[in-house]
């Protein structure tokens, strides 16, 4: 009945920098709210400012951003330290999507963006369930 | 000011191509009589419009791949590979997505930094920041057109650039840009930057520079056929009214269906070019571009060259003059060099094993597709047409603002998203919400019974997981995911 369904955590969602890649973070959001949890959802081009605003104006546990263009690691610097700034240091970070053009070694991609503040970071043709899984996980 | 379909007056255009030209240092170097004039040592062999023609009078098809990288060098050696080792009739320049929203600062850093690293770091060819000299480099190491290829909403410096340094061709349409290539930026200065990119299009064809403009642009790759056509039909208008005379109407990615595919490659000029003429555009050349599917690609390499060869045999079944293959490596970023030369000579063969054939498949599904796709697309252009009491611009503006023209998986805003699609049993491509297109009940009526066909056979409704799968399942399965 309404009423009983826990709603679980708020998550903001957002293709970050000029990208406007919408369809995989659409996906994404769709599989979210399906496993519980409330969206704000910022779509294409969005800044590292109004990831954080709307973290904290929505009280969110974690932002999680979508970057295909290929150069997520000059969009994404500093994003943590903003967090920090902003006095969201618990907030979890997730990054998916193509993070890098050409051929690197997954390790390698996984540990720099970790090494930026990442909590998860995510392959391109990651199965969502595990995010969820991992989401779970986190936000205990 | 309302905004309107009409040409730009000279003291406007010339106003306004001063401001864009101070965008970046590089704009000093645009000088249009100097650009004519480099313009006329690459014609015949090295004009997109005139070869595009002449594959239309002979019947023959062109096939081309593009990329782009960061440095100049590398550049040049993509090209000359995809030209020597791939055989491409013709090249396309992709431009790196920081160029294309005007950050030219940061595709400076961008390519700073990979002539550092020695390998491409950002996504394309920084063509504001190289300039003219350098870019004409790049032209004058092929024997092959080149077209411009940018997809987003203010285009005009890229354009300006693009075209002084020798592309005789550029993709570009305010539809597409709004739709799928910004999140804010308005429908009306979409229009407006475009009205410009035409015109400027047009000072080189009144000079005897034929440019090409290719309409169509990115759709998610679930969209039907109809909605691309009318996406694409209705800035064929605009750009024809700013003076363009050569239209290339590009189809961004086959779904895969053979008879759809096929009939919407017939369908597709034709109606461009009623339109054209009706609106009073006489004496206009026309021709289609049909690329491979555009989504995604599958992880092996092998079966890469299936879907790139596959729509390599559709183009030729549709006599498409242009087919667009894209590489095996699709699903890695940016690829290689070699690896796009290879699905060149994929595509190529099959060309060469059936251009003699005059090959055709069942007339009669094709004959129904074609019949639905022009009956959904005249619905939809003659309600723009009448919303805008003939003038394309108004017309669109307020079909947007209804969901008249509308699409799903917008990255704007403002668009309704209502419209929806979904593969039928057969995996072509039906709507499943029509949205505020004004649809007949009979084009209703055809599309619920041939999505009643899968929902029977699934055993259960047509739902969001069944969108999910048909955006994905060239990528991993049969076409129709079951």
């Amino acid at each position: 009945m309404a009423g009983n369904k826990k709603v679980r955590a708020k998550l903001v969602t957002g293709v970050i920098g000029e990208d406007v890649h919408i369809v995989g973070i659409r996906i994404l959001e769709h599989a979210l709210r399906n496993a519980g949890y409330e969206i704000v959802s910022l779509g294409a081009q969005t800044s590292q400012e109004e990831f954080i605003n709307a973290a904290r104006e929505t009280d969110a546990r974690a932002i999680l951003v979508s970057s295909l263009s290929g150069h997520a690691h000059v969009l994404v610097e500093g994003l943590r330290g903003k967090c920090v700034e902003a006095g969201l240091k618990n907030m979890l970070l997730y990054l998916g999507g193509q993070l890098i053009i050409g051929e690197k070694e997954w390790p390698e991609v996984e540990k720099m963006y970790k090494g930026m503040g990442f909590n998860r970071v995510y392959k391109p043709d990651v199965d969502i369930s595990e995010v969820i899984k991992d989401l779970k996980a986190d936000l205990k | 000011m309302e905004l309107r379909n009409r040409r730009l007056s000279d003291e406007a255009f010339k106003r306004e191509r001063k401001e864009v030209l101070g965008m970046w240092p590089t704009g000093k170097e645009v000088d249009l009589d100097d650009a004519i004039g480099f313009h006329k040592t690459l014609l015949p062999d090295r004009n997109y419009a005139l070869k595009v023609a002449g594959a239309k009078k002979s019947g023959t098809q062109l096939v081309r791949i593009d990329s782009g990288v960061a440095s100049l060098e590398g550049e040049i050696e993509l090209f000359r590979c995809l030209q020597d080792k791939g055989g491409a009739d013709l090249l396309g320049t992709i431009v790196d997505s920081f160029t294309r929203v005007c950050e030219f600062k940061r595709a400076e850093e961008g390519l700073k930094e990979s002539i550092k690293q020695g390998r491409t770091v950002i996504n394309g060819y920084p063509i504001v920041v190289h300039g003219v000299a350098k870019t004409r480099k790049v032209i004058e190491a092929v024997k092959l057109p080149v077209q411009l290829r940018p997809p987003t909403p203010d285009i005009r410096l890229v354009m300006e650039i693009g075209l002084a340094s020798g592309h005789s061709s550029s993709t570009g349409a305010p539809v597409s840009a709004f739709f799928n290539f910004t999140k804010n930026v308005s429908l009306e200065t979409c229009i407006r930057n475009f009205q410009y990119c035409y015109r400027l299009m047009a000072y080189y064809q009144e000079r005897g520079i034929p440019i090409a403009v290719e309409l169509g642009g990115t759709f998610p790759h679930n969209a039907p056929y109809s909605m691309v056509f009318t996406m694409a039909i209705i800035p064929a208008l605009i750009a024809a009214e700013q003076g363009v005379k050569n239209f290339i109407f590009g189809i961004y990615g086959m779904p895969g269906h053979l008879a759809q595919d096929v009939a919407a490659i017939n369908t597709y000029p034709r109606l461009g070019e009623e339109y054209l003429k009706r609106l009073g555009f006489k004496d206009v050349q026309v021709a289609v571009m049909a690329s491979c599917w555009g989504g995604m690609f599958p992880e092996d390499a092998a079966e890469s060259y299936a879907v790139i060869c596959l729509s390599a045999v559709a183009g030729m079944l549709g006599r498409a003059q242009i087919i667009h293959l894209k590489t095996i490596e699709e699903r890695h970023t940016i690829p290689n060099k070699e690896a796009s030369a290879a699905s060149l000579r994929a595509g190529k063969k099959v060309i060469n094993m059936l251009k003699d054939q005059k090959a055709n498949l069942d007339n009669r599904a094709v004959a129904i597709e074609a019949e639905m796709m022009e009956k959904e697309t005249r619905a939809i252009m003659d309600r723009v047409i009448d919303l805008g009491d003939g003038d394309a611009v108004v017309g669109l503006q307020k079909a947007v603002e209804s969901g008249v023209v509308d699409q799903a998986f917008s990255a704007t805003r403002y668009a309704k998203g209502k419209v929806m699609a979904a593969r039928d049993n057969e995996g072509a491509i039906r709507y499943l919400d029509y949205g505020n297109l004004p649809f007949s009940k009979e084009i209703v009526e055809f599309h619920r019974q041939k999505l009643a066909e899968r929902e029977k056979a699934q055993g259960r409704k047509i739902d969001y997981k069944n969108v999910v799968d048909d955006l994905l399942s060239i990528s991993r399965g049969p076409l129709v995911t079951r």
